[in-house]
């Protein structure tokens, strides 16, 4: 309820960012969550990737030349939920069930990721899982208030009132988000 | 544990050391078949119409070379070229099971190098009726068990290999790689009527038209690590009589001291009266061959007669190398086609429950022997 798992096909260079938010549109709620990490690795565990390419070689350069990696690797992202939209009503708290196994997820809008964040109450839900650390925390701020455009400052100072709000009792914490928000 | 490890580690010194004493002597037997080998490359032809002479129309095995068969051939350089793997597995009808049914899975790779095609890593699954397998009008029902399964996927690899290989021979230079022998060995077989051998002996011959039809841009090779044939020692014995004493050679013995890692051996046509007997099959199709030094490995590699010219044997030649060293010593496309096709204890087990399941869903129950129910139940 509080987070999921999803994976990539095969392996990516580029998965979605850490602090981006996704969303699942299936379901009876579109559910938002934010990205706290991601993992690439073998798909069969008994077969470990071993060191491949020549000294100097770039990676894109191994995997071109051994072209069955990306097939055999794969990327998965953890995702902790922070708002879901019910019936065209955003809301920055968790959904009453969770989003269906095996749907698919997507990069939330820009329109979206700023009416679900609701002027950083969407901190609510994340502060309160364990995954979404600091660095998670500040990276989906700055991911927010870049897609409010012109709104990006008051965004900011709505989401730093927020954030004092509920990190009253652990301002080195507070501090140690502010200054990752910084530009 | 059930094996006495008590026992048998007590036995195994001697087993080590009896083997020694064979390595031992096979070395001098090694030795006069490579003297032997020189004989034949100083006259080629004399001497391969002595080995004719000796051994044509004989049940014995043989190979004869198609130019020196002494000669070492260096790798060329890999070029640009799509590689495509096949290998097969298969669950045989268990005579126990309340369905006796089939499943083969055939799994392949395919891998560009400097070709702008997309590579896949995947595998296709079919099942069947044990009565499947009795096509047309013969009948495979004397047959050991396993042995149409078996039949049946050497044929769907054979197949498979080209429903990939020739549209990615169209985009570009392309490697066919089986692993195994080139023919479906069982073909041959006399443990099934001709009637029910015919339909597999089409689809093989259908499959290599295609690939033959594909020409130069297609090479093709059935590769065989560690290969036990003695087919080219068997010529080499006319020439060199062995002491009786001698310990049975593998051509491997032999070209093992000759090549150097990447080269390759003179080409060599398979003359064995069993081959002979499936080539009469497969009009039209003879098997060449010629055997590649990998590390400490031997690997005898097979191919169509045909699809023997210098362009094909220098591409194959290349891509086996470079395959074989991107992948410990065996070729990369043929390991990630096992990876696809294999099917573990697991899933043999899984597919039984999901069968005894579904038959059972159906209202069909096969009465369990005592056999099967004691394995089963396992109690004390």
């Amino acid at each position: 309820m509080r987070a999921f798992e999803c994976a990539y096909a095969r392996y990516t260079s580029e998965p979605f960012a850490l602090g981006q938010m996704l969303v699942v549109r299936e379901g009876r709620y579109d559910t938002f969550g934010v990205v706290t990490g991601s993992e690439s690795g073998p798909d069969d565990p008994s077969r470990p990737l071993v060191p491949r390419g020549d000294p100097g070689q770039s990676a894109a350069a191994v995997m071109a030349s051994n072209p069955e990696i990306e097939l055999l690797l794969r990327t998965t992202l953890t995702v902790a939920i922070c708002g879901h939209i019910d019936r065209e009503v955003a809301r920055p708290v968790l959904p009453p069930m969770p989003p269906p196994l095996l749907a698919e997820v997507q990069a939330a809008t820009n329109e979206e990721k700023v009416r679900v964040a609701d002027e950083g109450r969407f901190l609510v839900p994340l502060l309160a899982n364990p995954a979404a650390d600091d660095a998670v925390v500040a990276a989906a701020l700055r991911e927010v208030a870049h897609a409010a455009g012109p709104g990006e400052r008051p965004f900011l100072v709505a989401a730093g009132k927020e954030l004092a709000r509920l990190l009253k009792a652990e301002p080195s914490r507070l501090t140690s988000i502010l200054r990752a928000v910084e530009p | 544990m059930t094996l006495r490890m008590d026992t048998v580690a007590a036995e195994l010194p001697g087993l080590i050391a009896r083997h020694e004493e064979t390595r031992a002597a096979a070395g001098a037997a090694i030795e006069g078949a490579r003297s032997a080998l020189r004989e034949w490359s100083d006259d080629p032809v004399a001497a391969s119409a002595r080995i004719e002479q000796a051994l044509g129309g004989q049940a014995v095995p043989y190979a004869l070379a198609e130019d020196d068969p002494a000669a070492t051939c260096p790798a060329p350089a890999p070029g640009p070229v799509t590689v495509v793997g096949v290998d097969g597995s298969s669950i045989t009808p268990d005579r126990f099971s309340t369905v006796r049914c089939y499943a083969i899975n055939i799994g392949h790779a395919l891998l560009p190098y400097g070709v702008a095609v997309e590579p896949s890593l995947d595998a296709i699954a079919e099942v069947g009726l044990d009565g499947d397998l009795l096509e047309g009008s013969g009948d495979m029902r004397q047959a050991p068990r396993g042995l149409a399964t078996r039949l049946l996927r050497d044929v769907r690899e054979l197949e498979r290999g080209v429903e990939l290989a020739v549209p990615a021979a169209s985009a570009g230079p392309a490697v066919l790689l089986l692993d195994g022998t080139l023919l479906p060995w069982d073909l041959h077989t006399r443990q099934a009527s001709d009637e029910a051998l015919a339909p597999y002996r089409r689809r093989t011959i259908d499959a290599l038209d295609r690939i033959r039809d594909c020409g130069e841009p297609l090479s093709m090779g059935a590769y065989i690590s560690a290969s036990a044939a003695r087919e080219v020692v068997a010529a080499l014995e006319v020439l060199a009589p062995p002491p009786p004493s001698a310990p049975p050679l593998t051509d491997g013995d032999v070209f093992r001291g000759l090549l150097s890692p990447g080269e390759r051996s003179a080409i060599f046509h398979s003359r064995s009266s069993r081959r002979g007997s499936v080539e009469s099959l497969l009009p039209g199709h003879d098997v060449a061959l010629f055997y590649l030094r990998v590390a400490d490995d031997i690997a005898r590699v097979e191919l169509p007669a045909w699809a023997a010219t210098p362009i094909q044997v220098d591409r194959l030649h290349a891509t086996l190398v470079d395959q074989c060293e991107r992948c410990e010593g065996y070729p990369r496309a043929l390991q990630e086609a096992h990876e696809q096709a294999v099917i573990s204890a697991g899933d043999r087990e899984q597919f039984e429950r999901l069968l005894d399941r579904l038959a059972g869903d159906a209202g069909i129950r096969a009465p369990l022997n005592g056999k099967q129910q004691s394995k089963r139940r396992r109690s004390i």
